[in-house]
């Protein structure tokens, strides 16, 4: 997918991982990895820039002796993602313009 | 190379981050590799596959380059988010289920950047404390003379309503007595038959009715009358005031 589209996409993408509970790292890329193509090193900025946008929040677990890092999504992250569900009718349109025109 | 050597490594490619965000980054990669070396691969696949560790902490120092807080501040986030944790206790109830809404819901943290907005600036409304001030202290100073003033518009109002009512009074009461004499002039008529009573019964009847249209009329005059003159007198009021309270309000220029 071409990179500027999917920069949008992602932040997306991520906190709508969240939205049916709290995750850590590997589990997101696990779940995301089917619908689009993230590398661990994409993941991280995503996540901490949500962080510092005040859409998730995080907090660390024991497991299995170490400690892992969880995400949760805040109130923030949940207007954000139905803001970017708005902003999808937009471009749904555009999309149909195009594929009208493409034929 | 093993997540030791990976994780030095990134490390000394992340050069101008501060302490805080450095472990940040580097506590995610060994949970990651750790993760996924409890999944049953490699370690040493696992690290090979993260990539060219040059090119991962470029796309990190380029991704973050606006959002790098100070070590200070982003203490302070971590403060705040580690004191959320007392109620995230229940946030995961099962390794590996998902929650349902419900508990992902509650205990949202009170980050709020929403603003409402002031209101709109009346400047009908209170106005400014030293103005205020400066308008009690004016208002008292000058009751000895407002009060006489008041004094006077009430008096005169109340003269104009006696006046006016006593007018339509005194006509209404004479034309009821013209009415009144009628009675006896008839009589008179009748009985003497004289021109004369005649004559009288005849001017006293005009006289009620002319009294009686003057009376009406003026008592709707005198109604237009009275509610202008208060109407005034309130009007007036106001402006006396309001001048004292507008030269208080007006703006000082040493402020």
């Amino acid at each position: 997918m071409e990179v500027q589209l999917k920069k949008g996409l992602l932040n997306a993408i991520v906190l709508a991982s969240l939205m049916r509970g709290d995750s850590y790292g590997y589990r997101i890329i696990q779940d995301i990895t089917p619908v689009v193509e993230i590398s661990e090193s994409t993941l991280y900025p995503i996540l901490r820039r949500l962080e510092l946008q005040g859409a998730l929040i995080t907090y660390s677990r024991e497991h299995n002796g170490r400690l892992r890092k969880y995400y949760g999504i805040t109130r923030e992250g949940r207007e954000k993602l139905f803001n970017f569900t708005e902003e999808w009718r937009e471009l749904v349109k555009a999309y149909d313009f195009i594929i009208a025109n493409f034929r | 190379m093993n997540k030791h050597e990976f994780l030095s490594v990134l490390s000394s490619y992340l050069k101008g981050f501060s302490a805080d965000e450095l472990n940040r980054v580097l506590n995610y990669y060994d949970e990651l590799i750790s993760d996924k070396i409890e999944a049953g691969e490699n370690e040493y696949r696992v690290v090979h596959n993260l990539g060219d560790i040059r090119m991962i902490s470029r796309q990190i120092q380029a991704e973050l380059a606006g959002e790098r807080l100070s070590s200070m501040h982003s203490a302070q986030r971590t403060a705040h988010n580690e004191g959320l944790i007392k109620n995230s206790e229940f946030r995961i109830q099962n390794e590996g289920l998902f929650n349902n809404n419900n508990s992902a819901t509650n205990h949202q943290p009170p980050i709020t950047n929403h603003q409402s907005n002031p209101a709109p600036c009346n400047l009908q409304a209170a106005p400014s404390k030293k103005g205020s001030t400066i308008a009690m202290v004016a208002r008292l100073f000058s009751a000895p003379i407002l009060i006489p003033v008041g004094i006077v518009f009430f008096v005169l109002f109340i003269s104009a309503v006696f006046a006016v009512g006593g007018t339509i009074l005194g006509l209404a009461v004479s034309s009821f007595a013209c009415l009144l004499a009628v009675i006896p002039g008839a009589v008179l008529s009748a009985t003497e038959g004289t021109p004369w009573a005649l004559f009288t019964a005849g001017g006293l009847l005009i006289a009620t009715g002319v009294l009686g249209i003057l009376a009406i009329i003026s008592y709707k005059l005198g109604k237009i009358f009275l509610k202008y003159l208060l109407k005034g007198a309130v009007a007036s009021a106001k402006a006396f005031y309001g001048k004292k309270n507008k030269a208080v309000n007006s703006p000082n220029p040493q402020i």
